[in-house]
């Protein structure tokens, strides 16, 4: 055990930092190559200090939560520098030594908590190791109290009741909650964030946040918080380090990044999530101002009162995942179907791209109905209707050449003749500003963002009319993000292409929507443009969901610079 | 859950119905009845005495009622008659069956033991080249023949070491090398998926959060990876069964073990089809009700696999 003897008397040493880096290079060997991921890092983090690492995807920050919690993959090599964990040097530590560090001196709030708890085990089994792991012997009773206590600490509901349930019974929120209740029940010296709600809904991440802020600020923790997000990092960090390509480019108070940047590419990502959090919703013309000037009046897709009801399992009620939810897209405009998880943005979309079947309702497509097409005319649906997914990883298929990917709705529609169809996959790759050559790579040998853009020309490959973005964005990082968003625009401008946009972001929504639709379980709560929803909502829930959006330090320290007040304002 | 139930005791049923069927069409394809062939060999055999015989099994009716009521007979737990002795197929086997079966569980219990020993090393051992190694035994453990073996292990044991009588003598040694020598390519698969499985599951994000807990290497492998691939395995265990019989058979052999093997083997020298049959019968249901305990232990092992449980049956692993 660490001595921990940091009582207000104690003077006579100075307090080790929770963490230090000194001058740390790191390579992950592939095969024979050496790729560098760490370029000679150093910071430290002082006691009870909570510090956000910020970065694009590939920056490296994941690579520093594992080199300082120990589990970095087998391939990744510290070739220099030092690691020290609360007066502990970790930097080449054996598995079983690293054990006795891990959870009682660093501990880690991980990714994904959709995956990160066992799913064979109980809650209370999961939740209960930790006193196991930490050599207390307890009985039966008190080990239950125990845990109960921590799950409550950590705010979960019906703690009691969670005990005997298992992972997939729960929901995504939940279980961040649990794994926050572990991760503090070990009360460790330093806490590694790892972009813990990157994968929840906005009101269900200030929840957790909110109680991960009072833990922290109880347990007096020191707190590595890594994120891709700007904009949360300046809510929940008292200071900022800035990763880009594996080096450490910025180290400041997010009072000061906020105000004054001093680094360009800390403008640069401030400026981009800004611009995000105060964009002002795309102006809608009139209609009769639509270049495509095809009749002015037939809206790309219309939804009249589309019901979907799944029978309850052993003759349970019905429940209504889709209820009678109405809107129109009109042509070469963008609709948000917005809603957090569990609200029926999906199975809206699903049953527009005749996925799923409808219970009752119409769906019209270009004026056509197509509320009931199968066979011949569903494919005949599918050339005007396309789906790009949230993560390209899943949609692309790694063994096809990206030539073939987008190909394939050509090749399975029978749309142009064989020997055009390189040539028409190009012009898509083109469009969607791929560089040269791409054509001829495998999804592998791709970025994240350059993936989702193969799935976006995929999209477009058959000439559709309608896109559907199912959370299209939602796995980039702010920087690809602002690239693929302002593709997806200029795509919009040149091709006419409607999209039904979902999501759960509502800062991208507000950047790309001209109508946005509410959904709260299968109902629609609230609909208009774009700018009466974000400007002036009518509802107390689209209010709430406003106001989770990350960022207020942002925006306050945007309107602060303008009066150069120091206070802030939350 | 009972309907889950009623879907696999449904699929046994229909398992063991074909290979009834295939049984009996195998038979019906013999140049002549069974007690012809059976009586070929004996000179005494007069036409008169061949007739008799085949009336008394049946063999002088058509297929169809031959079908219909060897099937009868079976539902009725009458595995029917050997040829050679007159005794019924259960009497036949039941002196001996309790042999065959220490054989076999010991044997599949040393072979699942194995397979954990392999996976736990591979998944705690940190060096690169000792991995490679022990991931390698299983390709080399499915590729030793169980008879060469057992002819080794007598060679070394009973001839050189002198610790193992050349027959059984009730003693555990002469249980458990024999079981150990049937447990070696029988422990192939299974620790081959369980290899796998736990390769699979060490990548998964829970294992980061328990060892960010602490724990220490064993604690994640029994607790977290060890049970979350468990699933898989339980089912090839299920699979590898018919292997596991077919192994004792040999073993048995090169053992001189009473057993199964033994009788099998003299009933297909004697050529008494009825009780070959009989045997072969009795072995796949023992093989199916085994598979059966193992499709129904599979839900408690994992809980998401009652929950993907529909009308279509089950998917391992359907999350």
């Amino acid at each position: 055990m660490p001595d921990t003897t940091t009582t207000v008397a104690d003077t006579t040493a100075t307090i080790a930092p929770a963490l230090r880096l000194d001058g740390v290079s790191l390579d992950y060997r592939l095969g024979r190559k050496r790729v560098r991921a760490l370029d000679d890092v150093s910071f430290s983090i002082g006691q009870g200090e909570i510090v956000a690492l910020v970065g694009e995807s590939g920056s490296g920050k994941t690579t520093i939560a594992g080199a300082v919690t120990g589990l970095l993959p087998r391939s990744a090599a510290i070739t220099a520098g030092s690691i020290t964990v609360d007066g502990t040097d970790v930097t080449r530590l054996s598995e079983s030594r690293w054990s006795r560090i891990r959870g009682r001196t660093v501990g880690l709030i991980p990714q994904d908590p959709g995956a990160s708890l066992t799913p064979v085990l109980t809650i209370g089994d999961q939740v209960a190791e930790i006193f196991a792991i930490r050599g207390e012997r307890l009985g039966r009773a008190e080990r239950r109290a125990r845990a109960i206590e921590l799950l409550e600490v950590a705010e979960v509901s019906r703690a009691a009741d969670r005990l005997t349930q298992y992972p997939h019974e729960l929901s995504g929120g939940l279980k961040q909650r649990i794994l926050i209740a572990i991760a503090f029940g070990l009360n460790p010296a330093l806490l590694v964030a790892d972009e813990p709600t990157s994968a929840l809904d906005v009101t269900v991440q200030k929840q957790i946040l909110r109680v991960f802020d009072r833990l922290a600020r109880e347990h007096g923790s020191s707190v590595l918080f890594v994120t891709h997000d700007l904009a949360l990092a300046t809510d929940h960090a008292s200071r900022a380090l800035v990763l880009q390509r594996g080096r450490l480019v910025d180290d400041a108070q997010v009072a000061e990044i906020v105000d004054t940047a001093r680094v360009g590419y800390t403008r640069e990502l401030i400026a981009h999530a800004r611009a995000t959090q105060s964009a002002l919703p795309p102006e809608d013309p009139a209609p009769a101002a639509d270049a495509t000037g095809t009749g002015a009046a037939v809206p790309a897709l219309e939804v009249r009162a589309l019901t979907k009801s799944f029978a309850g399992r052993r003759g349970a009620n019905a429940t209504l995942a889709v209820d009678d939810v109405s809107f129109t897209l009109p042509a070469g405009r963008t609709l948000a179907l917005v809603g957090e998880s569990g609200s029926g943005k999906s199975t809206t979309a699903r049953m527009i791209l005749r996925l799923v079947d409808p219970t009752s309702g119409e769906i019209r497509l270009d004026g056509r109905d197509v509320t009931a097409v199968s066979g011949r005319d569903r494919l005949a649906l599918w050339r005007r209707v396309q789906l790009v997914y949230q993560n390209p990883d899943s949609a692309l298929d790694p063994r096809w050449t990206v030539g073939r990917i987008v190909a394939e709705p050509l090749a399975a529609m029978g749309l142009y003749p064989v020997t055009e169809r390189r040539a028409r996959v190009q012009e898509l790759l083109d469009a969607v500003a791929l560089p040269e050559g791409t054509i001829d790579k495998r999804p592998g040998e791709l970025s994240g963002g350059q993936r989702q853009r193969v799935a976006i020309a995929r999209s477009l490959a058959p000439n559709s009319s309608v896109v559907v973005l199912d959370e299209a964005l939602s796995a980039l990082d702010v920087i690809t993000q602002e690239r693929v968003l302002q593709l997806i625009e200029s795509l919009q401008r040149q091709f006419g292409v409607s999209y039904l946009f979902i999501s759960h972001d509502l800062s991208t929504v507000r950047r790309l929507a001209h109508h946005v639709v509410v959904l709260r379980a299968g109902r629609v709560v609230e609909q208009g443009s774009a700018r009466e929803i974000f400007e002036a909502p009518r509802t107390d829930y689209v209010r709430e969901l406003l106001d989770a959006i990350p960022g207020h330090r942002l925006i306050a320290g945007a309107a602060q610079t303008a009066t150069t007040e120091g206070a802030s304002r939350r | 859950m009972l309907r889950y139930l009623a879907s696999r005791a449904g699929q046994a049923l229909v398992v063991l119905w074909i290979t009834y069927t295939i049984v009996f069409v195998l038979i019906q394809t013999l140049p002549s009845d069974p007690v012809t062939i059976f009586l070929a060999s004996d000179a005494g055999a007069d036409q008169e005495l061949i007739d008799r015989v085949s009336a008394l099994y049946g063999y002088d009716r058509p297929w169809f009622e031959q079908y219909a009521l060897q099937l009868g007979n079976l539902l009725r737990g009458e595995f029917g008659f050997s040829l050679s002795t007159g005794q019924s197929v259960l009497e036949r086997i039941g002196s001996v069956v309790g042999s065959t079966l220490a054989l076999a569980s010991t044997g599949l219990l040393l072979s699942v033991l194995i397979a954990i020993g392999i996976s736990a090393i591979a998944f705690l051992v940190d060096s690169p080249r000792l991995r490679a190694v022990i991931v390698a035994a299983p390709s080399l453990f499915s590729s030793i023949p169980v008879f060469w073996l057992g002819i080794v292990v007598l060679q070394v044991f009973s001839f050189q070491l002198r610790i193992l009588s050349l027959f059984p003598d009730g003693s555990l040694l002469s249980l458990l090398i024999p079981a150990l020598v049937l447990a070696i390519p029988v422990s192939a698969p299974i620790a081959q998926v369980l290899l796998t499985g736990v390769e699979q599951a060490s990548e998964l994000a829970f294992v980061k959060t328990a060892r960010a807990k602490g724990a220490r290497p064993m604690r994640v492998f029994w607790h977290h990876v060890f049970r979350s691939s468990l699933g898989a395995t339980t089912a090839v265990i299920g699979t590898t069964l018919g292997v596991l019989i077919a192994g004792s058979v040999i073993t048995e052999t090169v053992f001189a073990r009473p057993g199964l093997g033994s009788v099998l083997l003299r009933a297909v020298i004697a050529q008494d089809v009825p009780l070959v049959q009989g045997l072969v019968f009795l072995t796949t249901l023992v093989v199916v009700v085994a598979a059966l305990v193992v499709d129904l232990i599979t839900p408690l092992l994992d809980p998401r696999v009652l929950r993907s449980v529909g009308t279509r049956g089950v998917s391992r692993l359907g999350a």
